[in-house]
């Protein structure tokens, strides 16, 4: 058996199987794609490499690469956490997707999507990864626009940042694939920095590439923003990753490190900045996650094993966080009604647990005490904190961390406050659907005991860094 | 390969590009399309196997082909902008901007793609930088998909020269395709708004 086509070619597979099924048996379909999706979690952990599997008395060997077109796709042991991560992170969302309005395409697009990241995670040179990561985009911006959403404006721009980015990265990587050591000429170095900072700016939406994301959380399905907000820009920090972990002297270079604490300050601020002014629930949780991309950079600029592992557990939260408010925000924004702070007067006392949810994940993402991102922002406060004091930036690290979480909690309070006026006209009800209901209730009890009990969770997610062995090898 | 050919592909590549951003009509914009995409293919005869030069003028024209089927579908000259003789001046005066500041910056910017042929250089520089101008200049998601293609083309062109890999060749193609086709699939979701936004315009 072949691992990586089983992983490349099972989800295009299970696309074509659940779109054809969704039509007929809606849940059944989302049933199954949750429980494959774990499955193949589940099998990626266990995968033995050294040995052949035993099925019905059968010994299977088994391979862990494979040759498409002249190149290799390699699936290393040492990637089973970074897979894990990705096909969990799958089946939650295919899960989540329970509870959200109908859509035929999220199940399909969702499998081809795991597929691409499963090859950018494969393919061998790494830096062609960028072309499944663009792939990946024009696959999930097809989410962003459907007959409920005929606008298209968002997704037509996130494709050309991201087609952009790509090419960025593309030729960095050329470049760097033939230096091996660091560059001598400044002048050379300069510009394979400025490449990878264009290339990844515009994968992550960094300021001023983030104007397609105002768009797509005004005119798209909140549930379809938050897939593309969790898994698509965990898959980029993966790839950011790599580059670190594959060529040792941008690892070394100090110059990388102040690119990316400068890039989570700028993003942290922006971030924060920009969602306090705003008028619709949205883009401001869609700014808040700027914020939190923000602390995800700056979790990369310390070196070493715990950096990279403070990211995959920021990721984590951050995705888990992202998925209650594409479901919450769903049910308090009917699709024909705004979210603006009007629209949203009184739906506190209709749709309370939604409106709850909403409220605690977005104050999740920038790290709110008691939530389940505070303990690795904690962690991140307190690193910061003590590198401060040598660094370039100075304090500027841990105070643009904690600006954001301020903005945050008052960009969450101005949108709670006419949420809770309680009109005559709105009698206090609970949400109708049953299976919103547990979602909600299942994910408010997650926010908060994941929050307090971190260490069921922290583990797990901080041991999918080991994907990246010259990074976790590294003191 | 003879020069003769290079210098028609040449022509067509750089023509097909500075059409593309001065033609507001769509038969005509699909037409510029379609000639660059033809001299895509001739100049990369330079660098490329044959073979390989004709996939990519394949790509290109059946991109091509995908957008005009679309439009034909639409029954009417639907993102026609109008193109007042003003507009086109302006057009033609930012292309020879573009064009001046490229070759001003031209030997700064070879090590872009580790120094190619010079011509394939200015080919692909010129593609990319008059894509990036017209994709500022649409507003309809089709001319976006058509200033993205050429800015891909541009970029596979000076890429050839470092990459020839068959997974990637078939990546590139495979993005092009994808790209026009996801544009198409967002604009069939958008067209039915067309009239009503275009009726509140006027």
């Amino acid at each position: 058996m072949n691992a990586p086509a089983l992983y490349l070619a099972l989800p295009i597979a299970a696309a074509l199987s659940v779109y054809f099924l969704f039509p007929f048996r809606p849940r059944l379909a989302i049933f199954i794609s949750t429980v494959l999706a774990a499955g193949m979690a589940w099998f990626a952990s266990v995968l033995p490499f050294d040995a052949p599997i035993t099925v019905l008395g059968h010994p299977i060997p088994i391979s862990g690469s494979l040759s498409l077109l002249g190149r290799q796709f390699i699936f290393a042991p040492s990637q089973r956490s970074a897979v894990l991560f990705l096909f969990i992170g799958g089946a939650a969302l295919f899960g989540g997707s329970l509870a959200t309005p109908r859509n035929r395409l999220l199940l399909p697009v969702g499998w081809v999507v795991l597929s691409l990241f499963s090859a950018s995670l494969f393919v061998q040179p790494f830096l062609y990864a960028a072309f499944f990561l663009f792939l990946s985009v024009l696959f999930l911006s097809l989410l962003l626009s459907d007959s409920t959403h005929p606008v298209p404006r968002g997704a037509v721009r996130w494709i050309s940042y991201s087609a952009l980015g790509m090419l960025f990265l593309l030729l960095a990587g050329s470049e760097l694939s033939t230096l091996n050591n660091l560059p001598k000429d400044p002048g050379d170095l300069q510009l394979l920095l400025v490449q990878l900072c264009l290339g990844f700016g515009l994968l992550i939406s960094f300021p001023p590439f983030h104007f397609w994301l105002p768009d797509v959380v005004d005119d798209s399905s909140p549930y379809s923003v938050s897939f593309i907000l969790s898994l698509y820009i965990g898959s980029v920090i993966f790839l950011l990753l790599r580059f670190l972990d594959g060529f040792s002297w941008l690892r070394m270079s100090p110059d990388v490190y102040l690119a990316l604490q400068a890039g989570g300050v700028g993003m942290c601020l922006v971030g924060g900045g920009f969602s306090v002014f705003q008028n619709r629930l949205g883009r401001s949780v869609g700014y808040l996650s700027l914020c939190n991309l923000g602390a995800l950079l700056l979790s990369l600029s310390i070196p070493g094993p715990a950096g990279a592992q403070m990211a995959m557990v920021i990721l984590a939260a951050r995705g888990f966080s992202l998925l209650v408010w594409g479901v919450s925000f769903h049910a308090l924004r009917p699709t024909h009604s705004g979210d603006r702070l009007e629209d949203l007067r009184g739906v506190a006392s209709t749709r309370p647990l939604a409106f709850s949810a909403a409220l605690l994940s977005g104050l999740s993402l920038v790290g709110a005490p008691g939530l389940i991102s505070f303990p690795p922002l904690w962690a991140l406060l307190r690193e910061l904190a003590g590198a401060s004091a040598s660094g370039a930036l100075g304090l500027l690290l841990p105070l643009s961390l904690l600006l954001s979480l301020a903005a945050g909690v008052l960009s969450v309070f101005r949108f709670a406050r006419p949420m809770l006026t309680f009109a005559v006209s709105l009698p206090l009800s609970v949400e109708k659907s049953r299976s919103l209901r547990a979602f909600l209730l299942a994910s408010l009890f997650l926010l908060v005991f994941l929050g307090i009990f971190p260490q069921i969770y922290l583990p797990l997610m901080a041991n999918s860094a080991n994907a990246f062995v010259n990074i976790m090898g590294t003191n | 390969m003879p020069s003769g050919f290079f210098l028609i592909g040449y022509f067509c590549l750089l023509g097909g590009t500075s059409l593309l951003i001065v033609f507001r009509s769509w038969n005509r914009s699909l037409s510029a399309l379609a000639l660059q995409s033809i001299g895509l293919g001739l100049v990369s005869f330079q660098i490329t196997p044959p073979p390989v030069a004709v996939a990519k003028t394949t790509v290109g024209l059946f991109a091509v082909a995908l957008l005009a089927l679309t439009l034909s579908r639409e029954k009417q000259a639907a993102g026609d902008e109008e193109n007042p003789p003003v507009q086109a001046l302006f057009r033609v005066s930012l292309l020879l901007f573009l064009f001046s500041s490229i070759v001003a910056l031209f030997p700064q910017l070879t090590g872009v793609f580790r120094e190619p042929p010079a011509g394939i250089s200015f080919a692909a520089l010129c593609l990319i930088c008059s894509g990036l101008l017209n994709l500022g200049l649409a507003e309809h998601p089709l001319r976006s998909a058509a200033s993205l293609l050429t800015i891909l083309q541009g970029f596979e062109l000076g890429y050839l020269w470092i990459e020839q890999s068959l997974l990637v060749l078939a990546l590139l193609a495979v993005t092009d395709l994808a790209m026009v086709l996801v544009m198409i699939i967002l604009y069939s979701h958008a067209a039915p708004e067309a009239p009503a936004e275009s009726r509140v315009a006027s």
